[in-house]
This record gives C-alpha cells, structure tokens and sequence, in this order.
C-alpha cells in the first residue's frame, strides 16, 4: 500500500513542474505530462485521430444534410467512451470517493453520469458565452479554461482534504474503540434514512463538481467547429451524447470500485479488528491519493499558467 | 488474500491516474530538409496542416470576409505566437546527423495560410550549424501527446532539396501494425504504474531517413 502511494507521488502523469504550456493548448494541463503512446494507449490514439476526423466531416454535413446528426450523435458517444479511458474525466476522484466512501452501485454510477453530464454542460456555456456571445478570442477561452481548471484542482483537493478528515476520524474512534466506530458509520451497519441523505446529498455533490467541473477539450473543439460551421445546435447534440459515453465509462471504473470495496468488506467481516483496520487504512489512502492528486495538479497548474 | 484485495483497491484507485495518450490537435505534417548543395544539411522547412476544430479554434473571433478568408494581419499574429513559442517543445523536431542529435535555432519566415477551414502553419527551422548530411534523419512529434502528428499521407511528404546526388529517403509512418507487438500489454501496464517508460520510439514515431552516397 505504501509503494502505492509512493508510485503516486512519483507518477509522471502527474504534471511535471515547471511545464511550460503547449504553443496549440486549449488551456491549462490537459494532455501536458502524458508519455509515449504504446500499447492499449497507442491503440486509443489511433481510434481518437479516426473519431474526429469522421466527427469533423459528419458536423460539416449537417449544413445540407440535417440526418447526418445521427451519425455525429454516434461517434461522439464512441469518442466519449473511448475519450474518457484518458486522463481526467473525474474517474480517479469518482473511483477513490466510493472507495472511501460508497457501497451502493446505484450511487457511485449517479455520481459518475451527473459529472459527465456537468463537464458536457461547462462545455457548452463556456463555448456559448466566449464564442457564441461575446465573440471572443481563443486567448479569451484558454483564460476561462485555465481559470476553471484551477478551480477544479483546488476543489479536488479541498475534496480530498475533507474526506481524508473524516476518514481519520473514523480511524481514531476505532483506536479509541468508541462502539459507534463500529456501528455509526460502519459499512456493515446500515444508516438511517436521515443520514444517507445527509451524507450522500453533500457528499455527491461535492464529488460531482470536483470531478465534472473542468470541461473537457474534445467538447470544446467540437463546439466551436460547430459554430464556425453555424450548426452550434449539432455541436450540443454532439456533447450530451459524449457525455452519455463518458458516463458509461466513468460509471464502469465506479462499479468496480463498488464491487471490489464490497468483496474487501465481505472478506473483512470475518477477521476481526485487523481486518477493519485495513479497511479503514484503504479508505484514508483513497482520501489521500485524491488530496495528493489535486494538490500535484494545482501546483502543476499554476507552474504551467503562472509563466505563460 | 485479504492483503491482496487491499492492494488491487489501492491500484484501482490509482489506476484512473495513468495517462494515456490523450491528443487533441492532429496535425499532418510535411518536411523538407534543406541540403547547402556540398552535403551538409542546413535546416528543416516543416508544413504543419491543423485539424479544422483546432482551426477554427485557433481563429475564434477572427473576422472572416466576404470569401471567408481571414484577416492575414490576424494569421500572421497567429504564427507569430506559435512559432515563437516552440522553443519551450523542442520545435516538435528531433535531428540527427550521423546518429549524434543535432540543434536547432529558432524558428524563421514563418506564415499561416488557410485553406478552406484548415490552417498551415509554414516555418523554416535551420540548424545552429551546418551538420554532415550523409546519414541525416528527423522526427517529428509532440512527446506530451497533445499534438498528435502524422507525416503527410502524400507521397511528398518529406523531401530533399539541392541534396546529393544518389540520397535514398525511407519515411516511418505512425504504423499501427506495430501494435502486435505489443503483447505484454499487463507488463506495459505495470511498467507504466511504476513510472518507467516503455520504448519512446514506439508505434508513433514520424521519422524520415536520408542515407547518401
């Protein structure tokens, strides 16, 4: 667990510092500090050059051929699907939040489709306010973005932060040996009524604007080709629909979790205080990992911007 | 058993945290390598044709006349800024004279045109000194990913001017086939959780060789 931790601190897809912004950014980091394409990556890669050519001409056919909506609809829900296996998206702030916090399926994948959901809409109100309204410049957009992404970072890591204080509290009431860290907010103990709408309305959403604030490039790209070709409205068709497949993927890697956190509880159940231990140590690493994460972003952000 | 299922967790957390390859800008890209008629190289002419969603990025809130052509003033800022600001990338561009790398200045006579909704980005980037051209090669791409770029499907996608007589020119596309070779795709995966690079010059390198007589 701690060589986990250790790898996350030393990840290069963590943004290097200092980076200097790509002369063709969007904004901000996003794509910055990633590696050589090998493997399933460069598989993707490849699928991702295909996806927005034929995204592209599909958007450039609706001028005289209004059905060729559907054929965009579809390969931006692929794009989505396949876009998302990609860095951000939210999957890590969705998958450490149910780690640490969530055992029901139906709530992780809510989480999951509500950030996709948020990041598609960010997308479309920047691009209708910047472009569409005040006819702005990129430089205007790559501002908001990176205005948006050090929000986003900030409020991952205040996330984090907030679990990670709540999860070593859970931990010190099973030190102290408090009856309620075994009953109130154990998992093997079902809450009441009250209480899961108390924890799983703040909760969610502070999971939910952590992981869908930051919009995602590919939405903006396509909105303002869109646009420039007057068919805005098949850019935001487009979107809601890469939304949908970004959700589908995000949902996957939170029904793992749940999965996964579900087998470890079961596992635990029967051995005793060791085993609670180790459940409860996972769920401060999940809140740790997601500190950490915004923490290297922001940093990383403001080395990026702070420059440029 | 338990222990395991610890650490599959911790992995799954911080599985979503590799970065895979996550272009957003395609760029197709064409080459001329520049030869002082004595066979040393002097530089590198590149043409880099953006996607048109970057294009119409990039010239958001342009006005277009009546044509739909852009204001050139505009384009010629545009350049400007792009061309200028590759230095902190490398210039895109890896030389190698003789399989020793090779340093190149900054960018000149560089220019935008637009074709249709597409821009070209022209710029001439020479060498800080001539290098021996005998066996010369170049690669071009964007190590953080975000740029995706492809050398030109054409035929002309790389050429060689006042070269030597007799210089035979190979030109590696991104090849896809050279995913079967990645078979250990569990390895590549754990090599990537560690932080060690697998092979740079992989699957997508654009790189076009000159061997001369």
């Amino acid at each position: 667990m701690i060589l986990s931790v250790l790898m996350l601190l030393f990840d290069p897809a963590l943004p290097a510092f200092a980076q200097p912004q790509n002369p063709f950014s969007l904004g901000g980091l996003e794509g910055a500090g990633g590696r050589p394409a090998s493997g399933v990556a460069a598989w993707l890669l490849a699928q991702q050059a295909e996806f927005t050519k034929a995204m592209t001409a599909a958007a450039r056919m609706i001028r005289t051929d209004w059905s060729a909506i559907w054929s965009l609809a579809g390969l931006a829900f692929a794009y989505g699907v396949f876009h998302a296996a990609g860095p951000g998206h939210g999957k890590a702030i969705v998958a450490s939040y149910v780690v640490a916090n969530e055992n029901a399926l139906k709530r992780g994948a809510l989480i999951a489709v509500l950030a996709a959901a948020l990041q598609g809409f960010v997308a479309v109100v920047l691009v209708g306010v910047i472009a569409m309204a005040l006819s702005g410049s990129r430089q205007m957009m790559t501002g908001a973005v990176n205005w948006i992404e050090t929000l986003s970072y900030a409020g991952i890591a205040a996330f984090g932060f907030w679990l990670l204080i709540r999860k070593l509290a859970g931990l010190r009431a099973l030190w102290t040996g408090r009856s309620s860290a075994l009953a109130g907010h154990d998992h093997f103990h079902l809450p009441g009524p009250d209480e899961v709408l108390r924890w799983s309305m703040k909760d969610a959403a502070a999971a939910i604007v952590a992981a869908g604030l930051r919009p995602c490039s590919g939405a903006i790209l396509i909105l303002v080709f869109t646009l420039s070709q007057g068919v805005l409205w098949a850019g935001i068709v487009a979107v809601a629909s890469m939304s949908a497949g970004t959700a589908l993927t995000t949902a996957g890697v939170a029904a793992f979790a749940v999965y996964f956190k579900g087998m470890a509880v079961r596992l635990a159940a029967g051995r005793g205080v060791m085993a609670l231990w180790l459940l409860r140590g996972l769920e401060v690493i999940a809140a740790v990992a997601v500190t950490l994460l915004g923490l290297a972003l922001l940093t990383g952000h403001w080395a990026s911007v702070g420059g440029a | 058993m338990l222990l395991r299922l610890v650490s599959l967790l911790t992995s799954l957390v911080l599985l979503p945290t590799l970065s895979l390859a996550h272009p957003h800008v395609f760029v197709a890209a064409k080459a001329e390598i520049l030869y002082d008629g004595q066979g040393n190289v002097l530089g590198v002419n590149h043409v880099w044709t953006f996607d048109e969603s970057y294009s119409a990025f990039a010239t958001m809130g342009f006005q277009k006349d009546k044509d739909g052509k852009f204001d050139s003033a505009k384009l010629a800022d545009l350049a400007k800024v792009n061309a200028e600001s590759l230095g902190d990338f490398g210039y895109f561009t890896d030389g190698k004279s003789a399989g020793k790398k090779v340093e190149f200045a900054g960018p000149q006579n560089y220019r935008i045109e637009q074709n249709g909704d597409a821009l070209t980005l022209f710029l001439t980037l020479p060498l800080k000194k001539p290098a021996p051209g005998r066996t010369f090669s170049i690669d071009v791409g964007d190590p953080t990913f975000f740029v995706a770029f492809a050398f030109d499907e054409a035929k002309d996608a790389v050429v060689l001017s006042r070269a030597p007589e007799g210089c035979t020119l190979t030109i590696r596309r991104p090849n896809q086939s050279d995913l079967s070779n990645y078979t250990k795709l569990s390895d590549q995966m754990f090599q990537q959780l560690a932080g060690r690079n697998p092979e740079v010059a992989g699957a997508f390198s654009n790189r076009a060789i000159v061997a001369c007589p």
